[in-house]
Parts: C-alpha cells; sequence; structure tokens
C-alpha cells in the first residue's frame, strides 16, 4: 500500500495497480504509454546533460573539457539519444495513451505486441549507454562510413542499439495503423477522428516504409565492421555515398516522424484552449498524409555537397521546397483557430503557441537550406545546427510538452500546478532562443558544426548560446518538481477539467482498465466548441461579451 | 461555412473580422513587406563574399532572406495580435465563434506559398546553373583531404603545398578527393563548400575577386582532429601569384639539387608536408598554432620523454604522434607521416628541427 501513495491516488486504476507494475511487463496500453514516457524523459535528461557539456566545452574557444574524440562521441550520443530515444518515443508513449482512448477503442490491437514494442527500447537504451560507457560512437548520428566504420567497438553497440529501437518502431506502427483502422467506435468516421490520429496515421506509413531501411543499412554497417564486407569503402569497391542514400532515405522522413505527432498534439491543444473548432480539418488531415508522402522525395537534399550527380540535385531542391506548402497549410490554419477565439493562456496553451512561433522559423530556415546554392555555403555549419534545433526543440519538444499539460490531468487524476508551468514555459522558451538563434549566425559567418574549438571571432555567440543551454537545463527542475509533487499534491482534476471535447474526457481520471465499460456513441468530431455543449458538463457555455465587440 | 450554433447565443452577433481585425491585417501586412524589402535589401547577415559565384549565392541570399522576413512578420503578427486581442476576458467561460473553415481562404494561402516555393526554386536554378559554369582558362588544382590536413597539387606546375594559393580573377577548378574518411572543403569567406571522398573525384569551379587570406575549414566530420582540420586560401593577382609559383619550384630545385643545404631542404618539407599548418615556427614562417609552437625545439627536445635523446623524440614524433602528447593539446596529428615521408626526408626534416635552438 505505500507504493499507492508514491504515485498517487489515480494511477491504481490502470491495469498497473502498484508502483512496481510499472516496472514489468504489461499489456494495458496506458501502463505501456505512461512507461514509455518515464524512460523516454529519462533520456531526455541524460541528452540534456551531454548537451550541456557540449556548450560547456564550447563556452570558449580552445577549452579544454573534453578532449577531441570525447567531444565527438558526446555530440553522436546526445543526437542519437534525443532523436531516438526521447522525442520518437516520447511521442509513442503519449500517442499509446491517449490515441485509442480518442478513438473510443478500449486497447490497441495487439496489447502484446505493444509491450513488446516497448521492452525492446529497454535493451536499445542500455546497448546505446553502454557504447558511451565503451567509448568509439564518434562518428555523429549520421554515422558516415568511412570514419564509422573505423571507429572503435562502441560504434557496433551503438548501431546494434539502433536496430532494436528501430524494430520497437516498426512493431509500433503497426499496431497503430491496425488499432486506428479497426478499432474506432461507432460512429467515427475518418473524418470524425481527432486530427492526433490522423498524423499518427501518417507517422505510422513513414516508419514502416522507411525503418526497415535504417534497420537495413545498419546491418551492412554491422557486417562491415564485424565480418569484413566492403560495402562503404571505395578500397573494397564499395562506395561511401551508398550510406548516404540508403541513411537519408530513412532518416529525412525521420524528421516528419519527430514532427507530425507534434502537429497533431497541437491540433488538440489549439481548439481546448481557444475555445473554437479547428479551422480547416479535411486540409489539416490532407497535409498531414501530402508530408508523409513528400517527405520520401526529398533525402538527397542532405547531400547537395556531396559527389551525387549534379543535375539530381535540382528535382530534390525543388520537391524540398514545395513540401514547405503542406506545411504553411497547418500554421495558417493554426492561426485560423486562434482568431476570434477566446484564448486562455493555460502552460499548455503557452507551449502550443510558442510551438508555432519557433516551428516557423525552423521552417523559413528550411526553405534557404533546400536552395542548392545557398546550401553550398551552410551545409554542415552551426546554421543547420541551429534549422534542426528549431524544427526538433521549437517544434517537436514545444508540443511534446503542450501535450504533456494538457493530458497530466487526464493520466494522474491530478493537475499540475500553473505558476510552475509558466515558470518552465519561460524559462524554456528563454533559453531556448538564446541557445540557438545565434548559431544561425555562427553557421552562416563560417563555423562549421561538430567542432570542439572555433576561431576567436565566434566566442560572443556562443557564450550566448552556451548561457542559454544552462537557462534550459535550470527550465527542467520547475518541470520535474511540479510532475512528480502534483502526483500526490495536485488538485484533484476530475474526468474533464479543461471542459473539452474528445472521448478521453468523457472518462474518469484516470480512465478504468479497460477504458469504455459501454462503447460510446460518436456524433461529431471533437471540436465543437460553440457549437454544441460538451458533453458531461452542467456548464453551459454563458452567454453575454460576444468576443469584445 | 458556419455550422449551426444555436447551443452558444454568445458568438452568433460577432463579426469574425470586424474593423480592429482589418486593420490589424493591414497594418502587419504593410509590416511585412517593409520588413521583406529593408531586410532583404540591407540582408546585414551574408554579405562581402570574396568570389563571383559568392556574390550570386549572396544575393540569392538575400531574397530569400526578404521573404523569410515577410512571412515571420506574418505569421508572428498575426499570432501576437491574437494573443492580446482573443484572450478572453476573466468572467468569460463562452466559446469563439464556431469557424470551421473557409475554402477560398484555404485556396489562397496553399496556392500563394506554392507560387513563392516554386519561383524561389527557379532563381535558385538560375544561379546554380551559372555558377556551376566551367570557364575556358581554368587553372586545376588538386585537393586532398586527410586526417587532419589539406594538400594542394598544381599538376601545371607540379608542386605540391599545404596552403592553397589562386591568382585573382582567373577561374580554379578544385579536383577534390580524400585519402581517407570524407571531409569537406569550405572556404566561408568565398560560399564554397564540396565533399572530399576516397576514390571518388568531386569538382568545384571558384574565381576570386578579392586579394586576401581566407580560412580553408573541414566542414564534414572527420575524427578528432575535426576542428582544427585547417588551412587558407591567399588571393592575389597574377604577378603575384606566379611569383609565388617560381618560388616554390625554386625551393624544390634548390632541395633537390642541392642536398649540401640541409636547412632550405628541412624549411621546403615543413611547409610542404604541411607542419607550418599547425606548428608555429619563426625559421619557416610558419603560424600555426593547432599543435605546440616548435621554436626552439632542438634545446628541449632531449628533456621531453625520460630516455628518449632529442633525436628520438622528434623523429617519434613524428612518425608515431600519439607516444607523447604534450600536455594542453589534442591528439590530433595525422598518423601518416612515416609512410608518406621517404627515410630521407624524415632524417632531413629531423635534422632542421633539431637545429631550432
Amino acid at each position: 500500500m505505500a507504493a499507492d501513495t508514491v504515485i498517487g491516488t489515480g494511477l491504481v486504476r490502470h491495469g498497473g495497480r502498484k508502483f512496481s507494475d510499472y516496472l514489468v511487463f504489461n499489456t494495458d496500453h496506458k501502463v505501456i504509454g505512461i512507461q514509455y514516457l518515464v524512460l523516454a524523459f529519462t533520456f531526455f535528461i541524460i541528452g540534456g546533460l551531454l548537451a550541456e557539456l557540449i556548450r560547456a566545452q564550447l563556452a570558449a574557444p580552445n577549452n579544454q573539457v573534453v578532449t577531441g574524440s570525447q567531444y565527438n562521441l558526446v555530440l553522436t550520443l546526445h543526437g542519437t539519444i534525443m532523436i531516438f530515444l526521447w522525442i520518437i518515443p516520447a511521442f509513442v508513449g503519449a500517442a499509446n495513451y491517449v490515441v485509442p482512448i480518442m478513438i473510443g477503442a478500449n486497447d490497441m490491437a495487439f496489447p502484446r505486441l505493444n509491450a513488446v514494442s516497448f521492452w525492446l527500447l529497454v535493451p536499445g537504451g542500455l546497448l546505446m549507454l553502454a557504447s558511451f560507457a565503451v567509448g568509439g560512437a564518434e562518428s555523429g548520428w549520421t554515422a558516415y562510413p568511412p570514419l564509422s566504420v573505423t571507429t572503435p567497438v562502441g560504434q557496433t553497440l551503438w548501431a546494434l542499439a539502433l536496430q532494436f529501437i528501430g524494430f520497437s518502431s516498426i512493431f509500433g506502427a503497426i499496431n497503430f495503423l491496425v488499432t486506428v483502422f479497426n478499432l474506432r467506435a461507432p460512429g467515427m468516421s475518418l473524418t470524425r477522428m481527432p486530427l492526433l490520429a490522423w498524423a499518427i496515421v501518417a507517422t505510422s506509413l513513414i516508419i514502416l516504409l522507411g525503418t526497415p531501411v535504417l534497420s537495413g543499412v545498419l546491418l551492412l554497417l554491422i557486417f562491415q565492421r564485424l565480418l569484413g564486407a566492403q560495402f562503404f569503402t571505395p578500397a573494397g569497391g564499395g562506395n561511401p555515398l551508398l550510406w548516404q542514400n540508403l541513411f537519408w532515405f530513412y532518416s529525412h522522413p525521420a524528421v516528419y516522424i519527430m514532427i507530425l505527432p507534434g502537429f497533431g498534439i497541437i491540433s488538440e491543444v489549439l481548439p481546448v484552449f481557444a475555445r473554437k473548432p479547428i479551422f480547416g480539418y479535411k486540409l489539416i488531415a490532407f497535409s498531414s498524409m501530402a508530408i508523409a508522402v513528400f517527405g520520401f522525395l526529398v533525402w538527397a537534399h542532405h547531400m547537395f555537397t556531396s559527389g551525387m550527380d549534379p543535375f539530381l540535385r535540382v528535382p530534390f531542391m525543388v520537391t524540398s521546397m514545395i513540401i514547405a506548402v503542406p506545411t504553411g497549410v497547418k500554421i495558417f490554419s493554426w492561426l485560423a483557430t486562434i482568431w476570434a477565439g477566446k484564448l486562455r493562456f493555460t502552460t499548455s496553451m503557452m507551449f502550443a503557441l510558442a510551438f508555432i512561433s519557433m516551428f516557423v522559423i525552423g521552417g523559413l530556415s528550411g526553405i534557404f537550406l533546400a536552395s542548392v546554392p545557398i546550401d553550398i555555403h551552410v551545409q554542415d555549419t552551426y546554421f543547420v545546427v541551429a534549422h534542426l534545433h528549431y524544427v526538433l526543440f521549437g517544434g517537436s519538444v514545444m508540443s511534446l510538452f503542450a501535450g504533456l499539460y494538457l493530458w497530466y490531468p487526464k493520466i494522474t487524476g491530478r493537475m499540475l500546478d500553473e505558476k510552475l508551468g509558466h515558470l518552465h514555459f519561460w524559462l524554456t522558451f528563454m533559453g531556448f532562443n538564446l541557445t540557438f538563434f545565434p548559431q544561425h549566425l555562427a553557421g552562416l559567418q563560417g563555423m562549421p558544426r561538430r567542432v570542439y574549438t572555433y576561431a576567436p571571432e565566434f566566442w560572443a555567440l556562443n557564450l550566448i548560446s552556451s548561457l542559454g543551454a544552462f537557462l534550459m537545463a535550470i527550465a527542467v527542475l520547475p518541470f520535474l518538481y511540479n510532475a512528480l509533487r502534483s502526483l500526490v499534491a495536485g488538485r484533484v482534476a476530475g474526468p474533464n477539467p479543461w471542459r473539452a471535447f474528445g472521448l478521453e474526457w468523457t472518462l474518469s481520471s484516470p480512465p478504468p482498465i479497460h477504458n469504455f465499460p459501454t462503447p460510446p456513441v460518436v456524433e461529431g468530431d471533437p471540436y465543437g466548441y460553440g457549437e454544441r455543449p460538451v458533453p458531461g458538463t452542467t456548464v453551459a457555455p454563458a452567454p453575454g461579451v460576444a468576443g469584445g465587440e | 461555412m458556419t455550422h449551426h450554433n444555436t447551443h452558444n447565443p454568445a458568438s452568433s452577433g460577432a463579426p469574425v473580422f470586424d474593423n480592429t481585425g482589418k486593420l490589424a491585417a493591414i497594418i502587419i501586412g504593410v509590416l511585412a513587406v517593409v520588413a521583406g524589402v529593408v531586410v532583404g535589401t540591407a540582408n546585414p547577415i551574408l554579405r562581402g563574399a570574396t568570389s563571383s559565384q559568392g556574390a550570386q549565392i549572396d544575393t540569392l541570399f538575400s531574397l530569400f532572406l526578404g521573404i523569410a522576413a515577410a512571412i515571420f512578420v506574418i505569421v508572428q503578427g498575426f499570432l501576437l495580435f491574437s494573443i492580446v486581442r482573443f484572450a478572453r476576458t476573466p468572467e468569460d467561460e463562452g466559446d469563439g465563434v464556431p469557424l470551421r473553415g473557409n475554402t477560398k481562404l484555404e485556396i489562397f494561402w496553399t496556392a500563394v506559398p506554392a507560387l513563392i516555393v516554386v519561383f524561389l526554386a527557379i532563381y535558385s536554378y538560375r544561379v546554380l546553373a551559372d555558377i556551376d559554369q566551367p570557364r575556358p582558362d581554368q587553372m586545376v588544382v588538386e585537393v586532398t583531404g586527410r586526417q587532419y590536413a589539406w594538400e594542394f597539387y598544381y599538376p601545371d606546375y607540379d608542386i605540391k603545398t599545404s596552403e592553397l594559393h589562386i591568382p585573382l580573377g582567373r577561374q580554379v577548378l578544385l579536383k577534390i578527393t580524400s585519402a581517407d574518411v570524407n571531409h569537406a572543403f569550405w572556404i566561408p569567406q568565398m560560399r564554397i563548400k564540396k565533399d572530399a571522398m576516397g576514390g571518388k573525384i568531386t569538382t568545384a569551379n571558384i574565381t576570386a575577386t578579392e586579394p586576401g587570406t581566407y580560412p580553408i575549414v573541414c566542414a564534414e566530420l572527420c575524427g578528432a582532429g575535426h576542428a582544427v582540420m585547417r588551412s587558407q586560401a591567399v588571393v592575389e593577382a597574377e604577378p603575384g601569384f606566379q611569383t609565388w609559383v617560381q618560388a616554390q619550384i625554386g625551393a624544390k630545385q634548390r632541395a633537390a639539387a642541392a642536398p649540401a643545404d640541409p636547412k632550405a631542404l628541412g624549411r621546403q618539407l615543413y611547409n610542404q608536408y604541411g607542419c607550418n599548418a599547425c606548428h608555429k615556427l619563426a625559421d619557416a614562417n610558419a603560424v600555426g598554432l593547432v599543435g605546440p609552437a616548435l621554436d626552439g625545439i632542438g634545446s628541449r627536445a632531449a628533456n621531453v620523454v625520460p630516455g628518449q635523446s632529442a633525436e628520438e623524440y622528434i623523429r617519434t614524433s613524428i612518425v608515431k604522434p600519439t607516444a607523447y602528447i604534450t600536455p594542453n593539446y589534442q591528439p590530433v596529428m595525422p598518423g601518416d607521416y612515416g609512410q608518406r615521408m621517404s627515410e630521407a626526408e624524415i632524417q632531413a626534416l629531423v635534422q632542421y628541427l633539431l637545429e631550432q635552438k
């Protein structure tokens, strides 16, 4: 019973009845969702500490915090962990918890496969940490051969870790697709589905088509490292460009694996706190699918300065620019969603609004990178580092926090403290911009990425970056404190603290073990604000002040 | 496309796009145009390229920057306006206006960005086609990247150097390759970058437009010494360039013809194999800062590693640089000098360094 007090009142209604149930194989999608989220957040802390090490080394030129080879190990593990053990699994965790409930299902289609997907991450994560302990994964998260062939043994552990994580991802994608297409409640047509479910469909299709390519090319790398195969080294008839083509065929779509669920979350958060239906539902859903398709046609823009065929760069430039269009559609639809709303600036809403603001910057710098002549100059510089962090932190991580603040009451039964939430938000927002905005300028002026030291002229920009990174680290503390303390001391949430549409808000917080005691009947999409009363609430939309006219 | 909203009388009377909203839209639109024109014209962040292709890339960048600034102002403007204007009043528990969409608006914001990116793609293509164009009077320089140094070979003159010298105004065709892992040859001020890969020759055309000395940087992670894999490009007018070429040829011939002058030979080897890029040495006019300075190394060498004579220490440091790492320096020196240099060359270089007292 002591364990129950540790995890608060709410969680016992899950398939997890006591704390230890969360440490073992469990098939309740809600337990698995929490397992994913906690594991991913742990790796967020680890990856974040590695980032702080990077910024400590770069706080001044010729710093001696780490050696060149240690620095390469740290940057490789930072990138790999943040992508494969934080952003991707954190989205899977959030989706695992909420998507089945949102579509009126009692669990995922394959509950045991779902648990297997999670538990594959554990050996994956341990191998990743082992590769760090052993040392040797020093060729960046992109692991270009021949460098990644010559690095010490840790590189092999790194590749094996990614195999486990890759299979976890593939099994998860199959599960999500079958769940969304087969287990929707009566009345939930495809066009009544929450947009997060659409985003998860698009993401899962990308994973299903892309991740096996990553698994394959990693296998080639492992063969080359362990068995003397010569796939990537010219001396043995191999080609280093082979890796780049196959790697980016997965890894550019992977960017959309990391951002489409974020788009989905933003489309859920904004209507709740703007008290308006999502604007342009069909176009948002369609643009997710368009991104999933176009995402596979842009990979060579990572290779514009490589030895690829010079003319082939042109079609890839065109597709890379066109993919900005469906992304722009979403941004404009979200702006229209909050227009003439009645905005409530909860922490969740703050992160969602910051997402729009920051993601646009990452999107715009992406158009620069798509242009071959400009890319010739900025490829492999800090401009790219700035761009990818505006997309993956300003986009993905902001949306993850928007989602966590929205669904935390559903998951735990308790409210987070909003004051601490706002503190977390503002520290993160300021730290993030201080860290990454100056990096655009450093890159344009001639600072390459992945360097442990730099010319003295870049000192000021790097110092600002390092101070910002320090602020970002501090920002995590109020969140961590808030999330742990609210488990026991947070205000009791009740089923629907935000007065939101969506099936998840019709259930108790947390929901009972098999979600819906009686099958739900779906009468519309979850965005009917201003059109119909929110089910289960006694508060009818109040007449009176009309938008402040 | 406003749906029935019988449950929400609050919203029924509220125009979605009232005069304040219209005024804001106009102001944001004007600000966007102004920002686009001003930022695009001024382009404070990428200017002053010192090559002909660099100037074109900077101009293209200005265009992108202007358009990006305009879009930035539009998005952030509407976002900030909405945050201020549509914040709910504390007592208002009602909902906003239930707008589901607007087909015309959605077509507009799909089509206009599509037109913009197609325009940007066409414009980028025209710049690309132009900067890739070879000119008839090209001079060829073969560039080899290796962990962690650049080497330049001039087939016209049969000379090999560790820094790039090119004549002002003449197009240079760089034929780039790697002796080991991938590197990327980058001269930031000239906006030129190309990967160096083993077993493959990549090419880039470059025409310098400003005399000067510019850093050459490796842009592709290539190992522990990636950050210090640097050299420099010296651009001078044709007569100055020819003088330099003759000096290189002369130095090489003197070294070959007169082994009696071991000092000249040592100095030439010091610069030819790129020792100068990293190790400061007054006698060779070397100013590199990556590795320890070698002024006076001849007096110190006997006292560095116990049991090693001065000659043994210097020789070991050249052929097996990781054997002893000077405190506060990184183990980044290429380890293949034992293979790349002949025994006679190593001997000459060791003697030359021993004499640096």
